[in-house]
């Protein structure tokens, strides 16, 4: 049987992360919440998704912090960045950092599960890359 | 206005508007969970099943309207973030066209933005910027006539950056009109054209004074 794919989300906006989290579920796939960075980090220590959807904008340790310490132990690790703002300049900031790519906040599900599909993808490849190299 | 006025204006619509902007995701993830949730069942299990799922797609609809008058708001307020900035005239022009919608609508002139073909940047100050050209917009619109289209359309004139404001299907001018300096109604600020470094032109064709806005 095909394994479930497994996403973390991490966004400070409670309300928006878990009702997020309930229509990727419809949808099937295994999901984590966390509803800030520290707590973020630690899932991904714990759980090792392959997949974590990151907003750039939370009080204390912000998304662009979040995305740097987690790239350190976990370089495979694909990351999608939800921005907040007008500006695409944390995006593209992100994605210097090593993110997989970003989206505007408020997203398309379809357009997120889209995205979500290519990181998957991304992770899978690096996995064997490494694990073929070992 | 002080720069530093300015700024803290900024400051506080950009926090606002992207406050908004979470709530407006909130509530367009939860119309979109009644629209999954209703469609995970056969239409003849839950009553009202095809209204509901019309509900939820109106809230969606309107969410994202919300969404694009809250982007708007939100590039305007980074425009007061620094007294210069490079700006891309295409991008400030759609925002422009986008800004000022209301505006035309109310005067029942259409208003569009029509990128250069390529990105067209400058070094200037995008907040007065703005103003200037709104204060061109509205001119153009009490000239125009109900039913007309405006279109706001970076160029290149003589080799310099420039912005048209004129009526289609009219196109910017290859080279320099004859007339110097727009009428004083447009900007009432000589030295807010001469921080911008900009000289104005009235390229006036049939119905309607057309503006182009020269970069120095």
């Amino acid at each position: 049987m095909e394994k479930k794919m497994k996403v973390l989300l991490v966004d400070d906006e409670a309300e928006f992360v878990q009702t997020l989290a309930e229509r990727l579920q419809i949808r099937g796939i295994e999901t984590l919440v966390a509803i800030d960075g520290i707590e973020a980090l630690r899932l991904i220590d714990e759980e090792e998704p392959p997949i974590v959807v990151l907003d750039v904008m939370m009080p204390g340790l912000g998304g662009l912090e979040v995305l740097q310490r987690l790239k350190l132990g976990h370089p495979n690790i694909q990351v999608i960045l939800l921005t907040g703002h007008g500006s695409t300049k944390d995006g593209i900031e992100g994605m210097r950092l090593g993110g997989f790519d970003y989206l505007m906040k408020p997203v398309r599900i379809e357009d997120l599960m889209k995205k979500m599909e290519e990181a998957y993808e991304a992770f899978s490849t690096s996995s064997i890359t490494e694990g073929g190299s070992e | 206005m002080s720069q530093k006025e300015i700024a803290f204006m900024g400051r506080i619509i950009a926090s606002l508007s992207h406050e908004i902007k979470n709530v407006l995701a909130t509530i367009k993830e939860s119309a979109g969970l009644m629209e999954d949730i209703l469609n995970l069942r056969p239409e003849t299990d839950a009553p009202h099943q095809a209204r509901l799922v019309k509900a939820a797609g109106n809230i969606r609809k309107q969410v994202d309207r919300g969404v694009d008058v809250v982007m708007g708001l939100n590039c305007f307020a980074h425009s007061m973030d620094e007294p210069m900035a490079q700006i891309d005239l295409n991008e400030l022009t759609a925002q422009m066209a986008f800004l000022m919608q209301r505006f035309a609508h109310k005067s029942a002139i259409g208003l569009s933005a029509a990128p250069y073909s390529e990105p067209l940047n400058i070094v200037t100050d995008p907040f007065r910027l703005e103003m200037l050209l709104a204060a061109a917009l509205d001119v153009c619109l009490t000239r125009a006539d109900k039913g007309s289209r405006l279109v706001i359309q970076p160029c290149r004139v003589e080799g310099r950056p420039a912005v048209w404001i004129g009526a289609a299907p009219d196109e910017p001018p290859d080279t320099l009109p004859p007339t110097v300096a727009f009428p004083e109604d447009l900007f009432a600020l000589k030295g807010g054209l001469e921080h911008l470094q900009v000289n104005i032109y009235d390229c006036g064709s049939a119905g309607l004074h057309g503006v182009l806005i020269l970069f120095k």
